[in-house]
C-alpha cells in the first residue's frame, strides 16, 4: 500500500475497525507471537477480564482473523486460539496504514 | 511481517517464557538435588543419591497441574532460548575450562573457592534475569560448581547443603509469589 500523504484524513477510512480496538489489537499482538495459546494465557498476557476477552475473541473469530478450537491438554479441555493468515494480513495492513501516519506526526 | 515487528515479537516471547519459568519449581528441585549431594557426602548413605535426582522428574507433571492452569498454555513457533549448538558449545568450553583448572591449578586450593561461589551466583543471576532456558543454565552451572569446587577440594558437605538450601528457598519463594500472582481463572 502506497501513501501519497499519510495525513490525508481519507487514509483513515481504510483502517480496519475490528483491529483498531485496543482490546482486539492486544489479543492479536499476543497471538502473532505464538502458534496457538489457550484462553488463560491470552487473559494473563493481555490482562483482560474473562467476559471482555470472550466477547472480543468472538468478534475476531467472526471476522476470520482467529481460529478457536477445543482440545484436550493432559486430559483437561482447553480453548485453543490461533491467528489465521487473514488475521496476519489484516494486522500487517493496519500497521502499514497507521505506521506512516504516526511517523508523519512525530516529525 | 516486517523486521521491527519480528524483533518485538521475539521480545514478547522472551517475556512470556520468563514468567512461565519463574514458578520456582525447577529451582526448588535443583536445590534439593544439591542438598542431597551434600547429605550423601556427609552420611555416605546411597539413599541420597536416589532422593537427589528423582524429584526432578516431578517438575514436568507439576508444571502441567499447577503452572499451566494458572499462567496458561502457549505453543511457540520458535524456541525462546538460545540455539542448542551455542549452549552445547558453551557447556563444553566451561566443563573443559573447569577440568583444566582442576588439573593445572590443583595446588591453589582455597584461593579459587570464591570462583565456585561466583559461578553459581552468576548462573543464578542469569537464570533469574533473562528469558534463557533455565534447564540449560542449571545443566551447565551445577556441574561446573561441583567440578570446580570438589576438584579443588574446597567444597565441604555443609557448604554444599547450604547452597542447595538457598536454591530451595529461592524456588519456594518464587513458587509462593507465582501462586499469589496467578490464581486460577475459569474459561467462559
Amino acid at each position: 500500500m502506497t501513501h501519497e500523504n499519510p495525513l490525508d484524513p481519507l487514509e483513515l477510512s481504510d483502517i480496519d475497525r475490528i483491529i483498531h480496538s485496543p482490546t482486539r489489537l492486544k489479543i492479536l499482538v499476543v497471538l502473532v507471537t505464538v502458534e496457538e495459546a489457550d484462553f488463560t494465557f491470552i487473559a494473563r498476557t493481555t490482562q483482560l477480564t474473562r467476559g471482555n476477552l470472550s466477547a472480543n475473541l468472538k468478534k475476531l473469530e467472526d471476522a476470520g482473523y482467529i481460529k478457536v478450537t477445543k482440545d484436550f491438554i493432559d486430559r483437561v479441555p482447553k480453548t485453543l486460539v490461533s491467528i489465521t493468515d487473514d488475521g496476519k494480513k489484516a494486522l500487517e495492513n493496519y500497521s502499514s496504514i497507521l505506521g506512516p501516519i504516526l511517523d508523519e506526526l512525530r516529525k | 511481517m516486517n523486521d521491527k515487528l519480528s524483533e518485538q515479537t521475539k521480545q514478547l516471547r522472551k517475556q512470556f517464557a520468563r514468567t512461565f519459568n519463574n514458578d520456582g519449581l525447577l529451582d526448588f528441585f535443583v536445590g534439593w538435588g544439591v542438598v542431597s549431594v551434600g547429605l550423601f557426602l556427609l552420611t555416605k548413605s546411597m539413599i541420597f543419591s536416589f532422593l537427589g535426582w528423582m524429584p526432578i522428574l516431578l517438575v514436568a507433571p507439576l508444571k502441567m497441574k499447577i503452572v499451566i492452569p494458572r499462567w496458561g498454555y502457549a505453543r511457540f513457533s520458535e524456541p525462546t532460548s538460545i540455539p542448542k549448538p551455542i549452549l552445547i558449545g558453551a557447556g563444553v568450553v566451561i566443563v573443559v575450562g573447569a577440568l583444566l583448572i582442576y588439573f593445572l591449578f590443583d595446588d591453589l586450593g582455597g584461593i579459587l573457592s570464591p570462583i565456585a561461589m561466583a559461578l553459581i551466583g552468576l548462573s543464578l543471576v542469569v537464570v533469574l534475569t533473562t528469558g534463557l532456558n533455565r534447564v540449560a543454565i542449571y545443566a551447565i552451572g551445577i556441574p561446573l560448581f561441583f567440578i570446580v569446587g570438589l576438584g579443588l577440594k574446597v567444597l565441604t558437605p555443609t557448604f554444599i547443603i547450604l547452597v542447595g538450601a538457598v536454591l530451595m528457598i529461592i524456588g519456594l519463594s518464587l513458587f509462593v509469589i507465582f501462586l499469589k500472582k496467578y490464581p486460577l481463572i475459569k474459561e467462559d
